[in-house]
């Protein structure tokens, strides 16, 4: 009889569990506001010891890191020494040709990106094991920093912010398959708009160039920036890498490889730009 | 139905989940093998499931799990359901054995870590999240050996949870009638 029970009550609990559960999930799925704000104030709570704890073990998880990426380590050093010989005499080159695009731009009444405000911070590692196709930052909206906000680092776009708290910012990457951005090849006057496709993979452009068979290989794709977009106009997006025709609707499939390297992001910039 | 809940025993289980919440976004997510991390929320279902049988385990399984559900990205209340689940069947399982054997934590850590991770997954696709099946055998392999190792100090770290109401000298009974 006892075991009866015991059994009987055990159901109760696990079916009461799963319809929480279900319930909770319904809610998140509605953008149940409430529930969020619930889930950034528990957050909120882990953070102060989250910081704290972190002093008392990132000397572990650096000593981990250094064992099992050595190698790593060190071809990525004397990548970076080579890559920063070469940026420090295009720094040189650059500058000249930034002071010429800004006055261009101030003509035309466009924002230049550099004048664009932004908080620089740091990635933090990722709780899942799932490639989610998005990174957490370290700051958040103490530094300003609010949903939709453009993700960048020196060499172009990353992806936007999708969730923030106090002092963290989920980045939704571009390369998430939902990702689309509206783009232009730089050169050409057309709009378009790209696609992320996945981890490692280029971002598409299907449809909206009309001037496609102008776009050639090597061609750089920045955003369009156009009215209501969450991005300025020019931040570099990617290089075209492969022009492809669809065999069925006849159509020019464009593909860009990102000119960040979105897999292995260390800081990130956020642009404070906000669409008006 | 009945719950006795002793404030003790919810208060060590909240410092447990809260503590094993910490270590893991601090120093777990940092020593990945193949970038594969450990499981610590899932292996709290597991422990509970076996200490304490089904219904303790559906408990801390959902609890541990909607903690986790608060750092990840994915739908909030997945891994809160998966685990509740995972601590009942881990719970039930634990109930058949006439003779448990010292190995028996980390053969169950192993199992019920593997049901957990597959239940993640294949409830993560029927909700859209459809990037999650490519990294499942990876995860699937390190998770597994990763809470089999943690599992006997997991394991004592639960049963000191529900030693809770044994300790106390005047424990509290919390009557909750439903239907």
């Amino acid at each position: 009889m006892a075991v009866a029970n015991r059994t009987g009550r055990s159901r109760a609990t696990i079916v009461l569990l799963i319809i929480t559960s279900i319930f909770l999930l319904t809610l998140d799925f509605r953008d149940f506001g409430p529930l969020e704000s619930a889930q950034s104030s528990i957050r909120s709570v882990f953070s102060p010891v989250q910081d704290a704890a972190d002093g008392v073990f990132s000397p572990v998880g650096d000593a981990w890191s250094s064992i099992t990426e050595y190698d790593d380590l060190a071809s990525e050093n004397e990548r970076l020494r080579l890559e920063l010989e070469a940026l420090q005499g295009q720094a040189l080159a650059d500058e000249s040709a930034s002071a010429r695009l800004t006055e261009a731009l101030a003509q035309l009444e466009i924002e230049y990106v550099a004048d664009i405000p932004k908080v620089t911070a740091q990635v933090v590692g990722s709780v899942t094991n799932f490639d989610d196709f998005t990174i957490v930052l370290d700051k958040g909206s103490d530094s300003g920093i609010a949903v939709g906000m453009p993700a960048v680092t020196d060499l172009g776009l990353v992806g936007r912010v999708s969730e923030v708290d106090g002092d963290q910012a989920r980045i939704q990457l571009i390369t998430e398959p939902d990702f689309q951005l509206g783009i232009r090849v730089v050169g050409i006057d057309d709009v378009a708009l790209a696609r992320g496709t996945g981890e490692n993979q280029p971002l598409l452009i299907t449809e909206g160039l009309e001037a496609a068979e102008e776009v050639v290989v090597g061609d750089l794709v920045e955003t369009s920036g156009l009215e209501r977009s969450v991005y300025p106009a020019g931040v570099p997006v990617g290089i075209v890498s492969d022009v492809t025709v669809d065999e069925g609707t006849l159509e020019r499939i464009i593909s860009v490889l990102p000119t960040a390297d979105v897999e292995n992001l260390s800081l990130v910039s956020i642009l404070l730009y906000e669409t008006e | 139905m009945n719950i006795h809940v002793h404030p003790l025993v919810v208060l060590r289980a909240a410092l447990v989940i809260f503590t094993v919440a910490i270590v893991h976004t601090e120093l777990f997510v940092e020593l990945r093998v193949f970038d594969v991390a450990p499981d610590p929320f899932v292996l709290i279902a597991v422990a509970a499931g076996l200490t304490a049988g089904p219904d303790r385990g559906a408990a801390m399984g959902f609890a541990a799990g909607l903690t986790f559900d608060l750092f990840l990205p994915t739908p909030f209340g997945l891994s809160a359901l998966v685990y509740c689940i995972t601590g009942y069947l881990v719970g039930q399982v634990e109930n058949t054995l006439v003779r448990p054997a010292w190995w028996i934590s980390g053969v169950f850590a192993a199992g019920g870590t593997a049901f957990g991770v597959t239940g993640y997954v294949l409830v993560g696709e029927l909700l859209g999240q459809k990037h999650l099946l490519s990294d499942l055998p990876d995860v699937l392999g390190v998770t597994v050996l990763y809470n089999a190792v943690l599992a006997p100090l997991v394991v004592r770290v639960i049963a000191w949870v529900w030693r809770a109401a044994e300790d106390a000298p005047r424990p509290l009974r919390v009557d909750r009638v439903l239907n």
